[in-house]
């Protein structure tokens, strides 16, 4: 990326791979694609087997926390042979900067993915003039 | 083949995980980003192969089983962007993927089970009547 002018959400926070909630499950950081529009931002944020009811999205002060809990599969008399990924929770945090409209923060869930609509004030949505021919 | 009256889990896990290295490390690289990941559940008549796949196009998954050759191919609703949208950040496979696992046993093609919610996929998978272990019973002489 070339440019971070006008970036509307910052660097941010998350925990480390090793790091655990206390109930022995790993919390992973989310992948996440941000889009960024004169009048919003978009995150898109990965929550493989996390539910509605087991997303959490709190906003405090300028912070964005997104946090995911999956449900531990339980497959009765299976025996796990290979894996590629250790069912865990999800934690993610953003910082927003003040151009974002906090009371306006919309968010959806569909199929594994979590997508948050950040409207940003009118005030700094840039305006079109028109110019007529003269 | 394996010899399947001879079954050793572990020598199994082995050729799996020998086979799954081919697979993975063949490409490029393994890299979280580049495949959906995978898990494999089994149990001795079924296998349960539990893929993460967030954000996945239902409409053009493809899923053939040949035998112990399992191909799952699928490609990811991608986002529309407008004129003035850009990405700032982008870390989420969007990519169409393609991966083929050698399964520990053959399997009835026409048994397999395939459910997609919460963004994991799960196919489920059995091994064909007549290719189950027997019991055989050994008769005093």
């Amino acid at each position: 990326m070339s440019t971070c002018r006008n970036v509307a959400v910052t660097q941010e926070n998350a925990p480390k791979r090793a790091e655990t909630n206390g109930a022995d499950r790993p919390i992973a950081r989310p992948y996440v694609d941000i889009v960024e529009a004169p009048d919003r931002v978009v995150l898109s944020v990965n929550l493989p087997g996390v539910n509605l009811e087991n997303v959490d999205v709190t906003l405090e002060k300028n912070v964005l926390t997104i946090r995911g809990r999956v449900e531990r599969p339980r497959y009765e008399g299976f025996r796990l042979v290979y894996s590629e990924f250790e069912p865990g929770d999800y934690e993610r945090s953003f910082h927003l900067t003040a151009e974002i409209d906090r009371e306006k923060i919309a968010a959806r869930m569909k199929d594994g993915v979590l997508t948050l609509e950040l409207p940003k004030r009118a005030a700094v949505i840039p305006s079109r003039i028109p110019v007529n021919a003269g | 083949m394996f010899a399947l009256r001879h079954w050793n889990s572990w020598r199994e896990m082995e050729r799996l995980s020998r086979e799954m290295e081919r697979i993975l490390h063949g490409e490029q690289s393994r890299g979280d980003a580049n495949w959906p990941q995978l898990n494999l559940w089994m149990n001795a008549d079924e296998l349960l192969v539990v893929m993460q796949a967030p954000g996945l196009d239902t409409d053009k998954l493809e899923i053939h089983v040949v035998q112990n050759q399992l191909t799952i191919s699928g490609s990811f609703i991608q986002p529309a962007l407008t004129e003035t949208e850009r990405f700032q950040r982008r870390e989420r496979l969007l990519r169409p993927f393609e991966r083929t696992l050698q399964l520990p046993f053959a399997v009835d093609s026409q048994q397999a089970e395939a459910v997609y919610r919460a963004g994991i996929l799960e196919i489920r998978l059995r091994r064909p009547e007549e290719e189950k272990p027997r019991q055989l019973k050994v008769q005093a002489g």
